[in-house]
C-alpha cells in the first residue's frame, strides 16, 4: 500500500492507498501547532505502532507535502543565513543591491569579487580564487551556505563552477550557483532563487529528519517522497536541495490529486489555503504551470501553479471573467471545490470533491516522477553534443528523484531560440516523466 | 520636490505602464530604486514650467539590449558619462529623461540623485521607444553632440555626429563592442527649448499612475487604470501567441491576445520591436505610435513587458493617447521607419478615431 499524508498550518490529513493505487481508508483533523510538532499525530492518522504493524500491509512508498516552506519564508526568523558571493566587474564599484528588505543584512552578507563574462563570452575579469579564500574566512562563522552569482552564467557557467568548487575545498557545506537553481536571464532574479533556496533549505532539511525519525519508531526506514509545485513528487534527499520547489506545493499536489482523483484530463479547482481562496486549472491531469512566480514581492524562478486569488473578489463579474478565462485555458466548464465550506462567490455551478482535503495527501501517495530542465547554449556550441550529454543526465537526475529507471520517458527534448539572451543563443528544454518507486 | 521610497517606487511602476510594453527589464528599475532607499539618496525633481530659459540641460541614457541590462548593472557608468560631458560643455544645471521608461527614466532620477542635479518633469518622448530618431530631439533636429558614452571597464567615447540620423547607428555600434551595455550623456539643450519641444509632466504622471496601481491591485485594478489615463480597454484575455526574434540589437516580435468571456471576439495582435509600435484589434489598426498600449497581468496586478510574456498569461490591453505635443506629422515622421520595419506603412490616425471607427 501508498500512504501520503498532508501537514498544513491549519490541518494534517492522512490517506492510505491499496497497491493498484485506489483510496482505501482517510482522515483529516484541524491542527494549529507548529509542523515539526504535529508529524507524529499525523503519521499516526494511518499508520500503526509497530504492535499491530501487520494490520497496516507492506508499506511500498511513503508521500508527504507540506507548506513548510512557504510558512518559513513567510517567518524569516528560522531561515538559515547565507553568503552571496558575487563575481562581478570591476570589483567592488556600486553593485545595485537585491531589491526587498526581506534579503536583509540578518540573513545575507555579499561579497563582491572579481569575475564575470560578457554578453558574447568575452571574460571581463578572471577569479581570483585568493579573493575567494578571503571572502570565505570573512564569512563562514556567520553563514554555512553560500550562492554564486556571475553574469551570463546561463551561458557561461564555467567561472560559477570554479568558485563552487573552490568554496567546497575550502569546507563550505553547501554552496548554490546561480546556474543550478534557473535557466533563465535576470541575474537578480535568480540570485533571488538561490539566496531563498539556501535560506530555507535548513528548515526543509530539519523537517525531513524529523520525519525520518517519526517514520523509524513505526519501523519504516523508506525514503520519503515530497509533493512539488507541479504536482509531482520527488525523494525528500533530493527536494531538500530545491526546497522552493515545495513553496506552492500543498496547491499543485491538490489540483493534482481532485485531476488523479476524478479521473477527468481537464477541469478547474477551487480551494483555501492560508485563508486565501484561489483557483487553479488542470489539463492533461497536471497543473497549469508558470516558470516565475513571486514570493512575497520577489521573482523567483520555480515552477508554480497558474492561481487566481479570489479572496478578495468580491465583484460578481470579475470572478466571472476569471472562472471563464480559466475555462478557456483548460478548455472545460467543470469547477471542482477543494476544502471549501461555502461556494456562493462563484458564478457558476461547482461540484464539491469527496477528497476534500485530502487530495493532495492522496497525490503525492500516487503522483509519478517528473523531471524538467532547460539550459542555454551560446551560439557556436555543438547542439547536439549537448543535447546528448543532456538527455544522458536527466535520466541520472530522474532516477536520483526516485524515479523507476525502466520506466523513464524522455516526453518532450526541444532546441528553442532563446529569448532574452544573446542573438544565436539556444535553449535545450527537456522533459522526463515515469513511475516514482525505489530500485 | 524630494521623493521618498514609496514615491519612486511609484514612478517605477508608473513608468512600466508608460513603456509600451518595452523600456528595458523591470528588475534594473527596481534595483535603482532600490539602490536610492538604501544609500538614503534623493532625486529632485523640477516642475516643466518653473524651468529657467538659460539652463543648460543634460540627456543621460542606458543605452543597451535587454540581454546585458537583465545580467549586468548600469551605475558608475552614468554618473562618469555625465562628468565627461561636462568636461565638455560646462555644468550642467539638469537633466531630462529621453524617454518615459522603467529604465531610463530611472536612470535619470539614480543619476540626478547621485550627483545631486535636479531632473525636470518631463522628457523626450512620453513613451518608451526603439531608436533615437522617435523622439522630439530628432522630430526638432537638435544637436545630439557631445554623444559621451561610458563603459563599466572605464572606456569611454565622446562620439560628435555629423548628423542626428547618425546617432543610433554608430551608439548603437559602438554600445555592442563595449559589451553590450553604456552609460550615456548627450544632447546639450537649453531651458528655453525642452519647454517648446519636452513632453511635460511625464514624471508626476508616473508617479499618480504608481500610486493609483498601488491603491487599486486586484479586481478593480483595470478599470481604475482606464479611468486615470483616459485609456481604452481594448480587451482582457489570454496571450495565445508570441514570436519574437533578435536582429540588428533589436527584439522583434508579434503577440497575440485572445479575447475571453464578454471580450470574445475582441482579438488584439500587437507588433513589436522592443516597445508596441501598432496594435491591431481584429485585424484592423486600433493604435499607432506615438499612442501606446500597455498590459496588466490580471492574476498579480502586475503590468507586463515584452520581456515577462509568456504563453496563457491573462492580460488587459489598454491603449492610450500619445500626449497632444507628440501627435504632429514630424513626430509621426520619426515613427515612420519603426512602423516599416514591423510591417505598416500606412499614415497615423489617432487611436480614438480608430477605435470610434470600429
Amino acid at each position: 500500500m501508498n500512504l501520503g499524508f498532508v501537514l498544513t498550518n491549519e490541518y494534517i490529513g492522512a490517506v492510505s492507498t491499496d497497491k493498484f493505487g485506489k483510496l482505501a481508508t482517510w482522515e483529516i483533523k484541524e491542527d494549529t501547532r507548529k509542523h515539526e510538532d504535529k508529524i507524529d499525530e499525523c503519521l499516526s492518522l494511518v499508520l500503526t505502532r509497530p504492535a499491530r504493524k501487520k494490520k497496516s500491509g507492506t508499506i511500498r512508498r511513503i508521500g508527504i507535502v507540506t507548506d513548510i516552506v512557504k510558512t518559513a519564508l513567510d517567518n524569516p526568523n528560522e531561515l538559515d543565513k547565507v553568503t552571496l558571493v558575487r563575481l562581478s566587474s570591476p570589483e567592488g564599484k556600486d553593485c545595485p543591491p537585491l531589491v526587498t528588505d526581506f534579503l536583509s543584512n540578518e540573513i545575507l552578507t555579499t561579497k563582491i569579487i572579481a569575475g564575470g563574462r560578457g554578453f558574447d563570452g568575452r571574460i571581463i575579469s578572471d577569479v581570483d580564487l585568493k579573493q575567494v579564500e578571503d571572502a570565505y574566512n570573512q564569512t563562514k562563522n556567520v553563514s554555512p551556505s553560500f550562492v554564486v552569482s556571475s553574469p551570463f552564467s546561463i551561458l557561461f557557467p564555467e567561472q560559477e563552477e570554479m568558485v563552487r568548487k573552490s568554496l567546497l575545498d575550502l569546507g563550505a557545506k553547501k554552496v548554490w550557483t546561480t546556474a543550478d537553481v534557473s535557466s533563465l536571464p535576470s541575474i537578480l532574479d535568480r540570485e533571488t532563487t538561490a539566496i531563498l533556496s539556501a535560506a530555507s533549505s535548513v528548515v526543509l532539511e530539519k523537517f525531513y529528519n524529523k520525519i525520518r525519525h517519526s517514520l523509524q519508531q513505526f519501523e519504516i526506514g523508506i525514503d520519503p517522497y515530497f509533493g512539488r509545485n507541479d504536482g509531482t513528487v520527488a525523494l525528500g534527499s533530493f527536494v531538500k536541495k530545491f526546497p522552493l520547489d515545495t513553496y506552492w506545493s500543498v496547491e499543485g499536489c491538490s489540483i493534482s490529486g481532485i485531476a488523479r482523483s476524478s479521473r477527468t484530463r481537464r477541469g478547474l479547482v477551487a480551494g483555501r489555503s492560508a485563508h486565501k481562496l484561489w483557483l487553479g486549472g488542470y489539463s492533461d491531469g497536471a497543473p497549469l504551470l508558470r516558470q516565475i512566480g513571486f514570493v512575497g514581492n520577489m521573482l523567483v524562478h520555480v515552477d508554480n501553479p497558474i492561481l487566481a486569488d479570489l479572496t478578495d473578489y468580491d465583484h460578481n463579474e470579475s470572478t466571472k471573467f476569471i472562472c471563464e478565462a480559466f475555462f478557456d485555458l483548460v478548455g472545460t466548464h467543470t469547477i471542482v471545490v477543494t476544502g471549501l465550506e461555502k461556494s456562493k462567490k462563484f458564478p457558476f455551478p461547482v461540484k464539491h470533491a469527496h477528497l476534500s482535503k485530502v487530495a493532495a495527501a492522496f497525490n503525492v501517495a500516487t503522483a509519478g516522477v517528473k523531471f524538467r530542465a532547460s539550459r542555454c547554449k551560446a551560439k557556436g556550441v555543438n547542439v547536439e553534443e549537448a543535447k546528448k550529454r543532456f538527455e544522458s543526465w536527466a535520466k541520472t537526475q530522474f532516477v536520483s528523484m526516485g524515479g523507476v529507471r525502466s520506466s523513464f520517458n524522455l516526453s518532450k527534448v526541444e532546441i528553442i531560440p532563446a529569448y532574452n539572451l544573446p542573438e544565436g543563443s539556444v535553449r535545450l528544454n527537456v522533459i522526463a516523466t515515469g513511475k516514482a518507486g525505489q530500485d | 520636490m524630494l521623493m521618498d521610497e514609496t514615491a519612486l517606487t511609484d514612478i517605477l511602476y508608473g513608468s512600466i505602464i508608460l513603456a509600451a510594453g518595452g523600456g528595458g527589464p523591470v528588475q534594473s528599475g527596481k534595483s535603482l530604486v532600490r539602490s536610492m532607499a538604501l544609500s538614503r539618496i534623493r532625486p529632485k525633481l523640477i516642475p516643466f514650467e518653473s524651468i529657467p530659459n538659460s539652463s543648460k540641460v543634460a540627456v543621460p541614457i542606458a543605452m543597451g539590449s535587454c540581454a546585458t541590462l537583465l545580467e549586468n548593472f548600469l551605475d558608475f557608468q552614468m554618473i562618469k558619462a555625465l562628468k565627461i560631458f561636462e568636461e565638455q560643455v560646462g555644468k550642467v544645471d539638469a537633466l531630462l529623461p529621453v524617454e518615459t521608461g522603467q529604465v531610463n527614466t530611472l536612470a535619470v532620477l539614480y543619476t540626478g540623485a547621485k550627483t545631486a542635479i535636479p531632473i525636470i518633469d518631463a522628457d523626450g518622448t512620453g513613451r518608451s521607444i526603439p531608436e533615437f530618431k522617435n523622439t522630439v530631439f530628432y522630430s526638432a533636429r537638435v544637436d545630439p553632440n557631445p554623444f559621451v558614452m561610458y563603459d563599466s571597464a572605464g572606456n569611454f567615447v565622446v562620439l560628435h555626429a555629423s548628423k542626428i540620423d547618425e546617432v543610433d547607428r554608430l551608439g548603437r555600434t559602438i554600445c555592442t563592442e563595449m559589451g553590450g551595455l553604456c552609460g550615456v550623456c548627450g544632447i546639450q539643450i537649453s531651458g528655453e527649448e525642452i519647454k517648446r519641444i519636452a513632453v511635460p509632466n511625464t514624471i508626476s504622471n508616473c508617479l499618480r499612475l504608481g500610486k493609483v496601481l498601488r491603491e487599486n491591485r486586484g479586481s478593480r485594478v483595470v478599470e481604475a487604470l482606464v479611468k486615470c489615463t483616459d485609456g481604452f480597454l481594448l480587451t482582457k484575455g489570454r496571450i495565445a501567441k508570441i514570436e519574437s526574434k533578435v536582429a540588428h540589437g533589436h527584439d522583434y516580435g508579434m503577440m497575440e491576445v485572445k479575447g475571453l468571456a464578454s471580450y470574445k471576439g475582441k482579438d488584439v495582435s500587437i507588433a513589436f520591436k522592443n516597445e508596441g509600435l501598432i496594435a491591431y484589434l481584429n485585424g484592423k489598426p486600433a493604435v499607432i505610435s506615438p499612442d501606446h498600449i500597455f498590459m496588466i497581468d490580471l492574476l498579480t496586478s502586475e503590468p507586463v513587458t515584452f520581456t515577462d510574456v509568456v504563453p496563457d498569461l491573462l492580460v488587459a490591453v489598454i491603449a492610450l493617447m500619445a500626449n497632444p505635443k507628440r501627435r504632429t506629422k514630424l513626430d509621426y515622421d520619426g515613427f515612420r521607419d519603426s512602423l516599416r520595419d514591423v510591417g505598416y506603412v500606412g499614415e497615423y490616425v489617432p487611436v480614438e478615431d480608430l477605435l470610434n471607427g470600429s
